[in-house]
């Protein structure tokens, strides 16, 4: 039972369109943002700025902060989400702040596994809400606030999204296996993140070396350079991510997803009406 | 049919949980008050939750039949459709503030209903007359004592001028003076504005008064038709002491208030009660001498001084913020002392007001199973004895958070206990108990201290003082006022047991049965 598979509240709410629409806009964040990472590739090289995305990173973040706002709206405006769900998911952003402070050895990644894990338990949409809100609030704790920030908010929000959707298979496993897992998709995403990550920057250095992105060079090359890019530069750094992730899940997996998905299955109460056992009674009657 | 409440062949269970309605039928007239009682988990905040639709809506669940207050059906209105005519107010007066102000706070109902600002400015003012909190306008809510919060928090409820108000528990978490405050104004609402009053309550000495009517439930079902207060509580364990007596001695109607009580008994002739059986003080295992503690810069205990022995159920007694707690977690070695000495060989472990602080693992058992592990002892049995003692047993299996108050109060209680510390602190053990859970305590209490160990109460609750306590403390700013055996401190007070103020001499019903002088009932 995930969280969020939206259950029907009232007769309005069953048609398809409203089904729909807060997924709609969850695949208008998924592909702005992938446009946002990806059209640099197509700049000419003299109108590249200094600075990657100085220019459009306020526009990338006030539409991506924008939508993520819209979807919470239509969410609890269908009903699919509750005040309760908000409240939980402002309370789980604010826990991702502050973990994003914690020193753990290989640097503050004590951050990443909880996003999985909140998304495993509460579902895609709402992982996609939380990486994009706990980024946002864990910067501003931070003072990480700089052009990177819309593009991290982008990347921990696929994060949360694609572990709720993982979750809706390991569910049905033990939970010892489903830890197991969680703590593969989690190592396996601490390199992912940084691969996805570094893309914000990347198509900007145009340097002409092996490890740079050559205009106009086929995709091959292109995977090649990047690939020696990321082994050189960010696979260090990204297996002192995945690591952590790693050990974390494996340590607190199983008592943190048992608590977030007691929490779940009260925020996503399915509601039974058995039908009147009189047809006419006189109070349903008089209620319409 | 505009503000009543009515409820026809209502049957409902929570998602993957038992039936928690059977087949309610039950009308509640306009402008009546009723009092529903029963013990913990037999329904009856789910019956009020169904008032305003949070069930089924917001539980889940499979629900039958049709709820429907002022002409509106909630199957087809969710709780914000009837938040203009149903006003509920939550058992726990600390979870129900939104802002930090108590005036914004009452207007934050009305301000979400889109009220024009003048209209809005009159009814809180309102309010908070009726409710007699518009002196407390500018303060912080969690500064607050409980019933001052409790009274806010019925204001808010109010401020939308709903026909029916919904009260779960509202005293059950109060001092006497608190509960008493509260349901003065409660019973001033309902004869100033004709509010339909549903009310559910553990504490019944202060309730039963103001109701119209009375249901008893059992087992998720209505035990009757609601009827006059005094019939349904005649004999009910959880009714007020005075109820108890006037069932034992035969008098119909039972009475309900001392007042009622003290009436009929001029004519009863009761021999003397039995001396107390005199028992012999243990060893001291905690003494605590000339205590001075202060917490921060304001001073709150002043030379106090008492002996804890071998067998003895010490009640602490006092309003609040006359420093109980303080000396308890004094005692348990929280708090340093700056004057004074907390001496003796035993061991002391302190159950605290708030039970949720000391649970956190996922089921009962593992709860107090915890407490062994953590000390490094096995104890096979020792689990099951306090599961057993405090009548835990069928709630082994249950995650600790989803119990209510009474049943949490009981696990940490069992959870402290079982580590098998010879001196137990407690806290305000029976906020939000039921009848059941106060028996439990009270055996278990009683077994503890038979078993050479000893207990101290800090407590509201004189009734459970005298029935359990040997001795008792009287704190008032700190100081000790009064100290004694039970008997003497409590008969000789203005807050006496009921019994107490009706029989001179007894304390307890129990005691009143024990003299077997019963001259009117045939035996």
């Amino acid at each position: 039972m995930t969280a969020l598979a939206s259950v029907p509240r009232s007769a309005d709410a069953q048609s398809w369109v409203t089904r729909v629409q807060p997924v709609a806009i969850y695949a208008l964040v998924t592909i702005i943002g992938i446009a946002a990472f990806l059209y640099p590739f197509w700049l000419p090289s003299s109108a590249l700025p200094d600075q990657a995305h100085s220019g459009d990173a306020p526009l990338v973040a006030g539409i991506v902060g924008a939508l993520a706002l819209t979807a919470l709206l239509v969410e609890v405006r269908r009903g699919s989400m509750t005040a309760m769900t908000v409240a939980v998911l402002g309370v789980l952003a604010a826990s991702e702040g502050l973990l994003r402070l914690v020193a753990l050895p290989l640097g503050n990644n004590a951050f990443y596994f909880f996003v999985i894990l909140a998304g495993v338990a509460f579902g895609p949409r709402f992982g996609m809400l939380l990486g994009l809100s706990a980024m946002a609030v864990s910067a501003v704790i931070t003072g990480g606030i700089g052009p990177w920030l819309p593009y991290q908010m982008l990347a921990l929000a696929w994060l949360g999204a694609t572990a709720g959707w993982f979750g809706r298979i390991t569910s049905r496993w033990s939970p010892r296996v489903e830890v197991l897992a969680l703590g593969a998709f989690g190592w396996v995403w601490g390199f992912g993140f940084g691969a996805v990550m570094n893309f914000w920057f990347w198509p900007y250095q145009r340097d002409g070396g092996d490890l740079s992105w050559i205009p106009g060079s086929s995709l091959g090359t292109t995977i090649r350079h990047y690939w020696s890019f990321y082994v050189a530069t960010s696979f260090a750094n990204d297996a002192a991510r995945a690591l952590p992730t790693l050990i974390l899940i494996l340590l607190t997996g199983r008592a943190v997803l048992a608590t977030l998905r007691r929490f779940a299955h009260r925020l996503d109460p399915v509601t039974v009406f058995e039908p009147l056992s009189e047809p006419h009674s006189p109070s349903s009657v008089e209620a319409r | 049919m505009t503000g009543g409440l009515d409820y026809e062949g209502v049957s409902f269970g929570y998602p993957d949980g038992p039936t928690a309605l059977a087949d309610i039928d039950l009308a509640i007239p306009p402008g009546d008050i009723l009092l529903v009682v029963g013990s913990s988990g037999s329904g009856k905040s789910t019956l009020l939750r169904a008032a305003n639709g949070l069930v089924p809506h917001t539980s889940g669940g499979r629900f039958r039949g049709s709820v429907t207050v002022a002409g509106r059906n909630t199957r087809d209105h969710p709780p914000r459709e009837l938040a203009d005519v149903v006003g509920f107010v939550h058992q726990d007066p600390e979870a129900q503030f939104v802002v930090d102000r108590v005036e914004s706070d009452i207007a934050f109902g009305l301000e979400n209903l889109g009220g024009d600002p003048a209209g809005m400015r009159r009814r809180v003012e309102e309010v908070m007359d009726a409710l007699g909190v518009a002196h407390l306008r500018d303060r912080n809510p969690t500064t607050l004592s409980g019933g001052e919060r409790q009274r806010c928090a019925i204001a808010g409820a109010l401020v939308t001028t709903p026909s029916v108000l919904v009260l779960d528990e509202p005293t059950s978490q109060l001092d006497p003076q608190g509960a008493e405050d509260v349901l003065a104004a409660v019973a001033r609402l309902n004869a100033d504005l004709g509010t339909t009053i549903v009310l559910a309550e553990h504490r019944l000495e202060r309730a039963a008064p103001i109701a119209d009517a009375a249901v008893l439930m059992v087992d998720s079902r209505l035990l009757g038709a609601p009827a006059a207060p005094e019939f349904v509580l005649a004999e009910y364990p959880g009714a007020p002491p005075v109820t108890r007596l006037g069932h034992l001695l035969g008098w119909n109607p039972p009475p309900l208030t001392v007042r009622d009580a003290r009436r009929r008994a001029r004519a009863v002739d009761l021999s003397a009660p039995l001396p107390p059986v005199p028992t012999t003080p243990g060893d001291v295992l905690v003494a605590a001498r000339g205590l001075d503690v202060h917490l921060g810069a304001t001073p709150i205990l002043h030379d106090v001084s008492v002996d804890i022995r071998a067998g003895a159920v010490i009640a602490l007694l006092g309003r609040n913020g006359a420093g109980k707690s303080t000396l308890l977690r004094t005692i348990a070695g929280l708090i340093p002392a700056r004057r004074g000495t907390v001496e003796g060989p035993a061991d002391r472990a302190y159950v605290p007001q708030d039970p949720s602080s000391l649970l956190f693992r996922s089921t009962v058992r593992d709860e107090i199973a915890e407490t062994l592990r953590l000390l490094g002892r096995r104890e096979p049995g020792a689990v099951d004895r306090w599961l057993d003692t405090l009548g835990l047993t069928p709630l082994a299996d249950r995650h600790p958070r989803s119990l209510s108050g009474g049943e949490r109060q009981r696990v940490a209680i069992a959870a402290v206990a079982v580590g098998g510390a010879a001196v137990l602190l407690l806290d305000e053990p029976t906020r939000g108990m039921d009848a059941a859970s106060r028996h439990a305590l009270e055996r278990a209490i009683a077994r503890h201290a038979a078993d050479g160990g000893a207990v101290v109460l800090a407590t509201h609750d004189v009734e459970l003082a005298a029935r359990c306590a040997h001795e008792a403390l009287v704190l008032g700013d700190g100081e000790v006022v009064a100290a004694g055996s039970a008997a003497t401190v409590l008969a000789d007070s203005l807050f006496a047991p009921q019994i107490a103020k009706v029989l001179p001499g007894f304390l307890t019903v129990e005691q009143v049965a024990a003299t077997a002088a019963t001259p009117r009932v045939d035996r």
